[in-house]
């Protein structure tokens, strides 16, 4: 038996799970076009974008924390259930790593976010190996996402097939 | 009118070693990159030096400049990061550009002006080409304000300078139209 979710809660994870794919898809051209003068730009956008998904992440957190969550199952909860709260878990850690490595990232190659033809503050010294590294690590960590969003899906239409429309209802109803 | 000084002060007695400063109001010094298709500017606005300008023996003069390298700018801010990030000048590490010349000899009507340049730590000999005008209207003798113009060209690669190597070319187009005073 699950309880629905409150109302921000569900408007941030259905703008933040668009968003996150958009960013992921975004991030997947950028990272394997050509650079231009036009794509440091596009660049830009995908750092204020992800910016901006930083700060629902934080405010869906902080909701998480302060209403908690239901989970379905029973008192014992079952291996689904455990794997359940586990991808909720990464998706977490994930989804607030992945903006700060990008931050980071962009701080150390020297090309923090602009906004409004602001320079935002630096994150980390500006150092190539660290700004390759970090990189990489966003790269990763988009992937994890993706898969973490996979798991989800298929845990949901698992309960659906399984005939406990439940899971979706309380994020839908 | 500009009228081009070298010759006519060589036959001057009596100038020796006179110390130039860059007029606060000067032109910045500009670049020029090349892209595939198209050219790219930027400037450096802050640079500061000494020339010590011997008319009567031109070999004789020096010439010391540095540039401030966290104040340059290409009129795009995203490019103008990429120019100060650690894959080109390296702002951050590397606040400045220095050329100090080893030696000065005539051509024609122009200078060679033969030095060292220190980008990011690295230290290449360069020769830029300069020529001294009067400014329009002043007197001959009138010799306190000039104008310094010298350009050079350098391979960006050579300084350690290569990041974006797909977007810009390693030539590198340098043009320094300055005032310069006399001090001294």
């Amino acid at each position: 038996m699950t309880t629905p979710y409150s109302t921000v809660s569900k408007i941030l994870h259905w703008v933040l799970a668009f968003l996150i794919l958009a960013l992921l898809a975004f991030g997947n051209k950028l990272a394997n076009s050509e650079p231009n003068f036009e794509t440091l730009a596009q660049y830009n956008q995908h750092k204020l974008a992800g910016l901006f998904a930083f700060i629902l992440i934080l405010w869906r957190l902080i909701e998480r924390l302060r209403s908690g969550a239901s989970f379905p199952g029973g008192s014992t909860p079952s291996w689904e259930d455990y794997l359940a709260r586990t991808v909720h878990i990464l998706f977490y850690a994930a989804m607030i790593a992945m903006p700060i490595t990008g931050y980071a990232a962009s701080s150390a190659a020297g090309q923090s976010p602009v906004l409004f033809g602001v320079i935002l503050p630096s994150i980390a010294p500006q150092n190539t190996a660290l700004s390759d590294g970090l990189f990489a690590a966003h790269g990763v960590i988009g992937k994890v996402i993706f898969g973490l969003f996979i798991l989800h899906l298929a845990g949901l239409f698992k309960r659906l097939i399984g005939g406990d429309p439940s899971v979706m209802t309380r994020m839908t109803g | 009118m500009r009228i081009f000084v070298f010759l006519l002060m060589t036959a001057l007695p009596g100038f020796s070693a006179d110390l130039y400063e860059f007029s606060p109001d000067t032109d910045p010094i500009e670049f020029v990159t090349f892209t595939e298709d198209s050219t790219f500017k930027g400037n450096f606005p802050n640079f500061s030096g000494d020339l010590r300008l011997d008319f009567d023996d031109l070999e004789r003069s020096t010439i010391d400049v540095t540039i401030d390298t966290q104040n340059a700018r290409t009129g795009v801010i995203f490019a103008t990061q990429a120019l100060k990030g650690p894959k080109l000048l390296f702002a951050e590490q590397y606040p400045n550009v220095r050329f100090v010349s080893r030696s000065i000899t005539r051509d024609g009507y122009s200078a060679l002006v033969q030095g060292d340049l220190t980008i990011r730590d690295v230290t290449k000999s360069v020769t830029l080409e300069v020529e001294l005008f009067r400014e329009a209207g002043s007197d001959p003798d009138d010799l306190d304000n000039l104008i310094f113009i010298a350009s050079t060209s350098i391979n960006r690669n050579d300084f350690g300078a290569d990041g974006f190597p797909n977007i810009v070319k390693p030539q590198l187009d340098i043009k320094f139209r300055a005032k310069i005073r006399r001090v001294q």
